[in-house]
């Protein structure tokens, strides 16, 4: 079989995701083809697919893809989405759009004597500002008065880093990208301090769901009892419920401005060099038509929008400021845009990681697109974190074979700013390098000086 | 153990943490803490049935016995408070105070009472 197996997919035995070039197949085997069929009578999956909630699916002829072997009962395939993301890399207001579709999802499902097997975050993704859950096989019929065993997960996976940042203004990225499986009850509970845990809400959830864990863990016991009934359903709805309403009033303690969060109205250019850098992206855009394109610094999303709204199909946008990503997610979601953005430190991005360090792709692992923008990003890197101006050309012009990049000149205020207690080590740092530079790798299409300015927007093409 | 709700006895959960603060005040708990230790270690390893291939936590589980205890309370509290608010009501009706708002009659308070569980 030509077709490979997800190397994240290996959790749950009852079925893994295979992909061949553009397509997904997901396998449903014998051991989960029972419950599918259960849930799947329900019209729960035709009701969260209806209201695009969860990924389509279509049933499809197994052996006909080259799907022989004995375990496999069922295949099934899925339209690929134009990125996967990881929580790590987004936003709080996606996290938190991320955490109330994964209780929507387990109310819808309830109401359908369905449940839940996880809560993983990995198992939502966004298309465009629109989450989205992508695991079919999470789901499992509901037997009366189980638990909601999947609580400490979610509890992980998404309540606790949306308190990090709401209760101690600390974003959740680093440490998730650390631990991949988010933060734990009880490093939190040793961080808040005590007037933040009065709420009954942050006491029940983390002081004592914490104390609960520690307490079983310390004392080793050996022994069963008989028989009950568990958590009544309408206690399991309302603690979803009450979950829900919670985690919708949380917002972040440092909602002020950040460096960058303003920078789109505070920046050292007037509106004829906007307009101008507008148009020579819009033109680009307009030319390639790229199915994806990406948008390294994308700030709020401003130029995503003129790509996309002169021919970019969908934009994916990176930048290091959180704010900012909370902006042009909002900016996304208000217009309905095709633009999703992510956290990237492009000194520092996304590695391969997980296990045998397959799990979660690293960025370059990643990069399918055909169009990329790099504006004013290129002198934080060559001057704010000291990389050669040559190897920051490479880095870029490896990601995509079309592109724009800016280059910002050592006078312009927002360098001289970043030069400001330092010294000037950048002797290479000029626009003559820089061509020269691009010129190794890629065709110029086009080096126009942004008016008002003396910034220079280059468009590339690989040779 | 196929299923966690076969093998909890969720009810003794919510004596037993009940007992279990009150003892934390007391001193007395060493039986109460065996007891409780017991249960936790059965819910831990109820959280293995066939399908799950997560582990619940028993931390989670516990509260959710607490919390879904607490609701049962509230329920509990709730068939008392509405007892006693019909018994006064009746008990005012009798005496023949002239009732401050419109009373509800009797049919309506049997219907109400019937929704409570």
């Amino acid at each position: 079989m030509a077709i490979d197996l997800d190397e994240g997919s290996f959790r749950d035995p009852r079925g893994h995701i295979y992909l061949d070039a553009d397509r997904v197949f997901r396998t449903v085997n014998t051991t989960g083809i029972d419950e599918y069929n259960r849930v799947k009578t329900t019209g729960l999956l035709g009701k969260l697919i209806a209201s695009n909630q969860l990924v389509e699916l279509e049933e499809v002829d197994k052996q006909a893809h080259g799907f022989d072997q004995p375990e496999v009962a069922l295949l099934l395939e899925h339209p690929r989405l134009p990125f996967i993301s990881y929580p790590y890399e987004w936003g709080f207001q996606q996290l938190k759009s991320a955490a109330l579709l994964q209780l929507d999802i387990y109310l819808e499902a309830l109401r359908h004597d369905v449940t839940l097997s996880d809560a993983s975050a990995y198992n939502i993704q966004f298309i465009g500002a629109q989450p989205i859950f992508i695991d079919h096989l999470a789901f499992r019929p509901y037997e009366d008065g189980e638990f909601w065993l999947a609580h400490r997960q979610f509890c992980e996976q998404f309540l606790n880093p949306l308190l990090l940042r709401a209760k101690l203004g600390i974003s959740h990225n680093a440490w998730y990208r650390g631990t991949l499986e988010g933060i734990s009850t009880s490093d939190l509970n040793s961080l808040l301090p005590l007037r933040k845990k009065l709420s009954w809400n942050t006491f029940s959830q983390v002081v004592l769901q914490a104390h609960f864990q520690k307490a079983t863990l310390e004392k080793s016991a050996r022994s069963a009892v008989s028989a009950n009934k568990g958590l009544p359903k309408l206690s399991f709805e309302r603690l979803l419920t009450g979950m829900r309403h919670w985690i919708e009033t949380l917002q972040p303690l440092d909602s002020g401005s950040t460096v960058w969060g303003d920078y789109a109205d505070d920046n050292s250019y007037n509106e004829n060099s906007a307009i101008h850098k507008r148009r020579f992206i819009e033109s680009f855009a307009a030319d390639l038509k790229p199915d994806v394109l990406w948008d390294l610094g994308c700030n709020t999303g401003e130029y995503s929008a003129a790509a996309l709204s002169s021919g970019a199909r969908y934009v994916v946008g990176f930048d290091f400021d959180l704010v900012a990503i909370d902006k042009a997610y909002m900016r996304a979601r208000d217009n309905d845009l095709a633009f999703l953005p992510l956290f990237l430190d492009a000194a520092n991005p996304s590695p391969n990681q997980g296990w045998s360090q397959l799990e979660r792709k690293g960025l370059k692992n990643r990069a399918d697109c055909a169009c990329l923008l790099a504006l004013a990003l290129v002198h934080h890197l060559a001057i704010g974190k000291n990389i050669p101006l040559t190897a920051v050309v490479k880095w870029l012009l490896a990601l995509a074979p079309n592109g724009v990049v800016e280059f910002v000149p050592k006078n312009d205020p927002m360098v001289q700013e970043l030069l400001r207690f330092r010294d000037d080590i950048f002797d290479d740092y000029d626009l003559d390098h820089f061509v020269k530079s691009i010129r190794e790798r890629a065709d110029i299409v086009l080096i126009e000086q942004i008016q008002d300015s003396e910034r220079h927007l280059i468009r590339y093409q690989c040779h | 153990m196929h299923c966690v709700k076969r093998t909890i006895n969720s009810s003794g959960i919510y004596v037993i943490l009940t007992s279990y603060a009150a003892t934390r005040v007391t001193r007395s708990m060493n039986k109460v803490t065996q007891t409780t230790i017991i249960i936790a270690a059965a819910l831990l390893m109820a959280a293995e049935p066939a399908w799950a291939y997560l582990d619940p936590g028993t931390g989670s589980l516990i509260l959710q016995s607490l919390i879904a205890g607490i609701a049962g309370l509230l329920v509990v509290g709730r068939l008392y408070w509405a007892k006693l608010k019909s018994f006064l009501a009746a008990a005012f009706s009798q005496s023949g105070t002239e009732p401050a708002v419109e009373k509800p009659s009797d049919d309506e308070r049997e219907n109400k009472g019937s929704e409570l569980p």
